[in-house]
């Protein structure tokens, strides 16, 4: 299994997203709400001809998948066009969405289908992976009131998580992804996967214990 | 899994209904649950505190510029004639015609309504078309398509017999339809006798139909 190295840099993240608490529970902040309702009236306008009528779904879920995307490849410019692969390709298939589930969850599951491709192609050629072992840029690191030493320690702690992710095997890596760093419910994980919520958990519980086993053995920053 | 571990997933996400955090806690007497539930939460932690990663700012404008044009068949053509803005020219005897037509079209406009009261409403384009499904458990099934926007309980199939063979007949324009069955207001089932399927995007396959019979020809499925 090679680990899969990425490169930080502060500049181009930075999303708000809450700490886990000190206490019993950790605190995952809702990321997902969205109006069905108006969801359906969108994809209606979508439907009849009004293709700016998208750029509301696209806005409304591109961090979304963009980072699902990265946090399963491991790499932000690959994982620029494969997000915006898997929007294009939902677009092409609004005729056939039902509304059973969110937008989200759709286009969600037609970004990791795109991404197991890659990631099959990689195991078949595996030279395709090395463009992005790179280290954190430190030039680019510092951040407002954050120390460039500070920038630097986080980096390192986010690429050694980033190189524990994706040395899970795929069916974990994405339970995880999705449910602790994307902050999906376990029913929607499992609309996402096509598979029960029982199984969802179970892969959940097994990614933790991997993930955990795999950053004690590199001995990753806390 | 263990109850235990059960237990533990809706902990970590806050999830847990009161009756199921006390038992959880009565579990956690035990030091090796106790340890678990520690590594556990540091490693939520840990992959909470990761910030996300942001697209580029061209991110919309690029994929709407990959989007190829859905025109909205002949609203669009319609929506062109009537608005594009265009230079008419005039003559005398033009000016005369049109006047003509306006009052003729108004001395005769009584009669050719009383003449055909329901004219307008016929539509000669319109095929006929059988949706069936046999479902002999079912309480009840409805027809779900683009046609009416996917909504699930608008068209409810009928089971004349009682024997559990459900159908509904709709009038359809030209044109490709999907859709699918929906059992008890629940289970979405692609139909078994379709003409073609189409991938759903969710591993399912939807049901195709074309209509492009001429007037007056009736299709059954």
């Amino acid at each position: 299994m090679v680990a899969e190295a990425v490169r930080c840099n502060p500049s181009v993240s930075g999303a708000s997203k809450s700490q886990g608490s000190a206490g019993c529970q950790v605190s995952i902040e809702p990321r997902l709400e969205a109006d069905p309702v108006d969801e359906r009236a969108i994809i209606a306008r979508c439907l009849a001809g009004e293709r700016r009528a998208y750029a509301l779904l696209v806005e409304r879920y591109k961090v979304l998948v963009h980072d699902l995307v990265f946090r399963m490849l491991g790499d932000a410019a690959e994982a620029e066009d494969i997000a915006q692969e898997a929007f294009v390709k939902a677009y092409l298939s609004l005729r056939d969405f039902r509304g059973e589930s969110r937008f989200s969850t759709w286009v969600c599951r037609i970004a990791l289908n795109r991404c197991k491709d890659v990631l099959r192609k990689r195991r078949r050629a595996p030279w395709l992976r090395a463009r992005y072992e790179e280290g954190p840029d430190v030039a680019e690191v510092a951040d407002d009131g954050e120390t460039p030493a500070h920038s630097v320690e986080r980096c390192e702690r986010e690429a050694a998580l980033q190189r524990a992710l994706a040395s899970l095997p795929v069916k974990y890596r994405e339970v995880i992804v999705l449910r602790h760093i994307e902050g999906m419910e376990l029913h929607e994980i499992g609309r996402v996967l096509g598979i029960a919520v029982g199984a969802v958990k179970v892969r959940a519980f097994r990614a933790r214990e991997m993930l955990r086993s795999l950053l004690q053995s590199e001995g990753a920053p806390r | 899994m263990t109850r235990f571990e059960e237990l533990l997933e809706g902990q970590l996400t806050g999830e847990l209904a009161p009756a199921a955090k006390a038992e959880f806690s009565e579990l956690l007497a035990l030091a090796e649950n106790r340890r678990a539930f520690q590594a556990h939460r540091e490693t939520v932690a840990l992959l909470s505190s990761l910030e996300r990663q942001i697209p580029s700012s061209s991110f919309t404008d690029e994929v709407l510029a990959s989007l190829p044009e859905r025109q909205s068949r002949s609203w669009s053509g319609l929506w062109n004639l009537l608005w594009a803005p265009r230079v008419v020219r005039w003559n005398v005897a033009t000016a005369l015609a049109l006047s003509l037509v306006i009052v003729v079209t108004a001395l005769t406009w009584n009669s050719l309504i009383s003449r055909h009261p329901i004219a307008s409403e016929q539509h000669p384009t319109v095929t006929l078309f059988r949706f069936s499904l046999d479902a002999p458990r079912a309480q009840h099934v409805s027809l779900a398509g683009d046609f009416n926007g996917w909504r699930t309980n608008d068209i409810v199939l009928a089971d004349v017999t009682g024997r559990g063979h459900f159908s509904v007949t709709l009038p359809l324009k030209p044109g490709r339809y999907a859709y699918m069955f929906v059992i008890d207001g629940a289970t979405w089932m692609t139909d078994p006798r379709a003409e073609a399927y189409r991938d759903d995007g969710f591993g399912n396959k939807n049901a195709i139909v074309d209509i492009a019979a001429p007037i007056g020809s009736n299709g059954d499925i």
